[in-house]
């Protein structure tokens, strides 16, 4: 089974320096750090990468010795043993280190959560019906339900013990009015339309994508987004995990500026984007959405 | 904070753990003798736990059979912990180490793909532009394609270190056929737009769904389909990691009943499936395409 990447980039820098290490070793190692190089260019033992040089102009990227090391030491041994990483595992030498990949990754599965309402009784919550399922439509900022990691798109399978299967949007708001305030208990599938795409920002801090209204309109030639495989037509709901559905695209422009060099987004079809938030008011997008920045 | 593959495995694993809590609670060891019967003599944890589960949700558990899913990550202190290599930790009760989740299972992440022509100078591989990506329209069977894992649905990211952002079908399929035939390199994110949804049968042998030409059209009430939130207006586009598109419907409800109890499909949305295959002879999709069952 082949080696899994985040994004392009981690798997060129990660090809780039197997060669390097290939070129190096001498006899299998088991650990990166007590390496000695053999190595050309004859550096201190410490840098254990000093032809990084070639890959900081590499795709435009602004690489350096010190932050490739902390994220390849992070990966434990999977990195520049002669065998290669294990199949199936993930090696991200750029973006190893991410926080924002870490936060918005979406997690295959189903999971239990515990809801309480708030001194005014409510959840915080608003679900439609897509497809004979339940989905959340609106999380509203400092409510139990942005309290509990809810976030927009998430599936809710089952509210207390009853499965939502079928069930109409008002139902299922009235089976949240009707709940216990003290506990209520759900049973939720991580954010099914959505996925994950992991970029990192060029040397001007562009990722490569021209943003309208929350819509991907257009790709930047060569650039991360391009490289990666961003697709038009698709609306951004996180950045690093931060929800920024509503959001102006200028704020959304400086969520982006500020989110370091690896920036994951969470990315659905417009198409199916515009049935989730049909009939919701536009008004309660823009004011009340919950954008705070998910904890890990 | 668990993750489970499906709903059954949640509510088995919190039997378990409620079963377990009682168990080694050492102030009420009279009411642990009345309440279950003397402890197996192999020390188990769950004295007396699965005659009371298999009547749960219609599913026939069998006492073994679950002894066995757990012992399977019984080394672990933690207790019931099954790793797969690329997701992240989930506990499965009831599915257990299922092949047929692990081959269906959509790897979050980019890797890299070799193929050769074959002695016709063809790769089996037909690809269409979706949302400027390219995506895999067709794997034929017994092709260099099949045989690298390509599946339908996949984007390919690039072709011999070209980016394919941007590029129509007919720039694709010309670069496909003007490329080496002895080497040509595809970095692949596995199936973008699908998704697995696991799901177990009942003592009917149903999963609980209804479907026409490969389209879920209506979910059975308390049903698996119904409890794990399957929807409708998607199409399937594998069994248990087995492509079934171009199958007839009497063909994919044979592999739905040859199975076994754990059922995993991948799914995607009708309108993306549509687009994707809009321009596709149907003759060619039902005679061409590659139908084998992928190894893990």
């Amino acid at each position: 089974m082949a080696t899994l990447y985040p994004s392009l980039e981690d798997m060129k820098g990660h090809q780039v320096l197997q060669a390097q290490a290939a070129a190096g070793v001498r006899t299998p190692a088991t650990t990166v750090v007590t390496e000695k190089p053999k190595l050309t260019s004859g550096t201190e033992p410490p840098v254990l990468y000093p032809n990084l040089a070639e890959l900081e102009n590499y795709m435009g990227l602004a690489l350096s010795s010190e932050e490739i090391q902390k994220n390849l030491h992070t990966e434990d041994s999977t990195a520049l043993t002669p065998a290669g990483p294990s199949p199936g595992q993930l090696v991200a030498p750029l973006s190893g280190n991410s926080a924002g990949l870490r936060r918005a990754e979406i997690k295959p599965g189903v999971r239990e959560i515990h809801l309480c309402k708030d001194e005014r009784g409510k959840t915080g919550l608003q679900l439609k019906n897509i497809d004979q399922g339940i989905f959340v439509q609106l999380v509203k900022a400092n409510s139990p339900a942005a309290l509990v990691g809810l976030r927009f798109g998430d599936q809710v399978l089952q509210i207390d013990g009853k499965n939502c299967a079928g069930w109409s949007s008002d139902k299922a708001q009235r089976a949240l009015k009707k709940a216990n305030p003290e506990k209520i208990v759900m049973v939720v599938r991580d954010r099914p339309f959505q996925r994950t795409v992991t970029v990192h920002k060029d040397s001007t801090g562009h990722i490569g994508i021209v943003v309208k209204k929350g819509k991907i309109v257009s790709l930047a030639k060569d650039s991360s987004a391009a490289r990666n495989g961003l697709l038009t037509h698709h609306c951004i709901c996180e950045v690093n995990g931060q929800n920024v559905i509503g959001m102006k695209d200028k704020q959304l422009m400086e969520v982006l500026a500020g989110a370091g060099n690896v920036v994951t987004l969470t990315i659905i079809p417009t198409v199916i984007y515009e049935h989730m938030v049909k009939r919701l008011s536009s008004g309660l997008v823009k004011s009340s959405m919950d954008h705070s920045i998910p904890d890990l | 904070m668990s993750l489970y593959p499906s709903l059954e495995d949640l509510k088995v694993d919190k039997v378990i753990q409620a079963q377990t809590a009682f168990s080694s609670n050492p102030a009420n060891p009279a009411i642990l003798s009345e309440a279950s019967a003397p402890i197996p003599s192999d020390g188990g944890l769950y004295p007396r736990l699965y005659p009371e589960l298999s009547q749960y949700m219609g599913l026939s558990l069998n006492e073994e059979e679950v002894q066995r899913n757990l012992a399977v990550a019984a080394a672990q202190p933690q207790g019931q912990l099954v790793t797969r290599p690329s997701t992240n930790y989930m506990v499965a009760p009831v599915t257990g180490n299922d092949v047929g989740i692990r081959r269906a299972e959509i790897k979050q992440g980019i890797r890299e793909a070799i193929l050769c022509k074959d002695q016709d100078g063809r790769i089996g591989l037909r690809l269409k532009s979706v949302d400027n990506g390219i995506f895999v329209q067709l794997v034929q069977a017994n092709s260099p394609a099949s045989l690298a894992g390509l599946r339908f649905g996949d984007q390919v990211l690039q072709i011999n270190g070209e980016n394919c952002a941007g590029w129509s079908s007919d720039k694709a399929h010309k670069v496909l056929k003007q490329a080496s035939a002895e080497r040509i390199s595809m970095i692949i994110r596995d199936r973008p737009f699908e998704r697995i949804i696991t799901m177990h049968k009942d003592s009917t042998g149903h999963v609980g769904f209804i479907f026409k030409n490969g389209r879920i059209t209506s979910i059975v009430k308390d049903s698996s389909a119904a409890r794990n939130g399957l929807l409708t207006e998607h199409n399937i586009c594998e069994i248990n990691g087995q492509n079934v598109i171009g199958l007839k419907d009497s063909q994919v409800a044979d592999i739905l009943a040859t199975a076994g109890n754990v059922v995993t499909i991948t799914v995607m949305p009708s309108s993306i499936y549509d687009y994707i295959i809009k321009r596709m002879a149907t003759s060619i999709m039902k005679s061409l395409m590659d139908h084998s069952i992928p190894e893990v």
